[in-house]
């Protein structure tokens, strides 16, 4: 594309075919179509070819009119008699069936227009140009028709090489939004088009860049608050009182702290969409089994396969776990089926459940339901339950129970 | 357990945790290097031998999962790599470079000793014989031996075989059926009693509460599962 501006090369596109339109248009009618004057020419001096045809006299003067005719109108001139039979013929004789003969005034022949009179006493004058011509109406309009359709296909291409650069756009931003924040598109040609290119590059690498340092700063984060709990920690070796209820306590808080540093980091790399990194096909039951073991409870239901990062999976059962250990007293039901073709976990618990107005708001970051009053915990857990599932393709739900707990559903797709 | 003044290279930025660590190390038996970056660290690997490191992943100058690849293309030494990360893909990625082992930061004191002694003690054996590690628990498929801790369990040949059926298939719904078919193979004598007295047998063999068991679970109506992840 050496045009630099996309408004110029559309423009151009549309006025280019508008004249092409016009030259074929108009070479057409010049060439094949007859003017007025001469269809208007030939009728009338047929019929008074036809009247001096009739006057008497010998048969002599019939073929000098016949050959004055011609000469005058540029046209082939036939004289039938009253049986069909050529009497007299400047020209070839148009191949014309019976019917076609009676008729009076224009027919189309493979000659081209004819224009026929029948005399008074039965013989008929055929007259056709020596130039063919399409005259009638319905064969000039298909003959635009045809130059439009074939400028139409000439022209696809142009339209196309525009279009599908547009595309390719369309698929890098699409990539990137999706979570490839590698992503760029090529940028071709120096139009809009590609000014639009260099920009979602260029946005796109800040983006990148702004993310990647964001994930820096989280790890430094970590290795900063890690280190001190890990020197409180060794300190207590050496405290005499380690054992006692305070040092149980101080142990606890560590462990607390060290997990909400975890979730705070994983819930991150999450938002950063980079996706799943390694899957494999896990066998469900048996990892929300192992994960609810620790809880000492009991998983029920069907082995299925998925697919997906073990270590995030297990994450979100263990959420879901202490989430109905925090606020309902302990899992009573965890169970996995197969609908249609995703697997489904259910998690009920014998609590309070939450209330209408906050069952979409459990799942958001640092939200708990007004009603849990003083339960503990970071309020990260079910934000990360959410944001597993929906890496892994799934989804979660809450569902009140008939009996007055609450029922987390995770939905997955089966491997 | 160890043997008196096993030298440790301890590679961590950190030098109030460092020093911690090596005082507690010291208690412990062992003599404790220190090096506080990665520099210092590889001057310090390649000057003398040690008979273990403990590697910080996060250092000053250097990323400590280059620093493992470099230890391990030159030595064989046990390597135990602890990191404040946290990101469990970054144990994965550590210990598929050749680190023995990986402990999370904040961690109890008493479990970096008893990771730093086990990853000791497997370098004494250099097992040719092929041995699973879960958590705690090691099956050593050659002698046909069970430790957990390090310390042996006795179990009877057919306890042997299912164990060794199910950790083979780890992270899998076993049915007893399926546990029978695999089973009949390894021994000679066959299953005189049901596949869930043998089960309750081998817990109480290996589990550390036979009552609340973490490695061999029972899924009702389905069979059994050997728990893939027990290293918490």
């Amino acid at each position: 594309m050496f045009l630099r501006r996309l408004h110029l090369q559309f423009y151009i596109a549309i006025v280019g075919t508008l004249v092409a339109f016009l030259v074929c248009g108009a070479v057409v009618w010049h060439y094949f179509s007859a003017p007025r004057g001469a269809i208007w020419g030939i009728e009338s001096a047929t019929g008074l070819a036809a009247t001096l045809l009739m006057e008497p006299g010998d048969g002599g003067r019939d073929g000098e009119i016949a050959v004055a005719l011609g000469r005058q109108l540029h046209a082939h001139v036939v004289l039938l008699d009253a049986t069909g039979t050529p009497r007299i013929s400047t020209g070839r004789v148009p191949d014309m069936s019976r019917e076609e003969t009676r008729e009076r005034g224009w027919v189309f022949t493979q000659e081209g227009p004819v224009f026929t009179r029948t005399l008074a006493d039965g013989r008929r004058l055929i007259v056709y140009p020596l130039r063919r011509f399409l005259m009638h109406g319905l064969h000039m309009g298909l003959v635009l028709i045809g130059i439009a359709v074939t400028l139409a296909l000439l022209t696809y291409p142009i339209s196309r090489g525009i279009a599908a650069r547009l595309e390719r756009l369309r698929e890098g931003v699409q990539q990137f939004g999706g979570g490839n924040l590698a992503a760029r598109v090529a940028v071709e040609g120096r139009d809009e088009v590609a000014a639009l290119a260099t920009s979602f590059n260029e946005s796109a690498h800040r983006i990148e860049q702004l993310v990647s340092s964001h994930q820096l700063l989280l790890a430094h984060c970590s290795h900063e608050l890690r280190t001190p709990l890990a020197r409180i920690r060794m300190a207590m070796e050496k405290l005499p009182a380690a054992d006692s209820p305070a040092g149980a306590e101080l142990v606890r808080n560590i462990a607390e702290l060290d997990a909400l540093i975890g979730e705070m980091l994983l819930s991150s790399r999450l938002d950063a969409t980079r996706g799943l990194e390694r899957t494999e096909t896990i066998d469900l039951l048996a990892l929300c089994a192992e994960e609810a073991s620790w809880f000492d409870r009991e998983v029920t239901g069907e082995a299925l396969s998925v697919r997906g990062e073990p270590w995030m999976l297990r994450c979100l059962v263990r959420n879901l776990l202490e989430n109905a250990r925090i606020h309902g007293g302990g899992a009573t039901t965890v169970f996995i089926e197969r609908v249609r073709d995703t697997a489904r976990l259910s998690v009920e618990d014998g609590g309070p459940g939450v209330a209408e107005v906050d069952r979409e708001r459990i799942f958001e970051p640092f939200q708990r339901a007004t009603s849990s009053g003083g339960a503990t915990g970071a309020g990260l857990g079910l934000s990360i339950v959410r944001q597993i599932a929906r890496a892994h393709g799934g989804a979660v739900a809450y569902e009140a129970c008939a009996a007055g707990g609450s029922r987390f559903i995770v939905t997955l797709p089966l491997a | 357990m160890s043997r008196v003044g096993q030298r440790i290279l301890l590679v961590e930025d950190d030098d109030r945790l460092a020093a911690m660590v090596a005082d507690y190390l010291g208690e412990a038996g062992f003599r404790v290097v220190i090096a506080p970056d990665g520099a210092a660290a590889t001057r310090s690997a390649a000057g003398a031998d040690f008979d273990a490191v403990i590697l910080d992943l996060m250092l000053p100058d250097a990323d400590g999962l280059d620093l493992c690849r470099a230890i391990r293309t030159r030595s064989n030494v046990p390597l135990l790599m602890l990191t404040a990360r946290g990101d469990p893909l970054d144990r994965v990625v550590g210990l598929e470079l050749g680190a023995d082992d990986y402990l999370p930061k904040p961690f109890e004191p008493r479990e970096l000793l008893a990771r730093l002694r086990a990853i000791l003690r497997r370098r004494g054996v250099t097992a040719v014989s092929e041995v699973l590690r879960f958590g705690r628990l090691e099956i050593d498929k050659g002698s046909r031996e069970v430790r957990v801790d390090g310390q042996r369990r006795t179990l009877t040949g057919q306890q042997f075989a299912l164990l060794l059926a199910l950790a083979e298939r780890a992270g899998r719904v076993l049915s007893r059926e399926a546990l029978l078919d695999v089973t009949k193979g390894e021994t000679l004598e066959d299953f005189d009693r049901s596949i869930d007295v043998q089960i309750s047998r081998l817990r109480a063999a290996i589990e550390d509460d036979p009552k609340r068991p973490r490695r061999i679970l029972t899924l009702r109506g389905a069979g059994y599962v050997f728990a893939k992840e027990q290293d918490r």
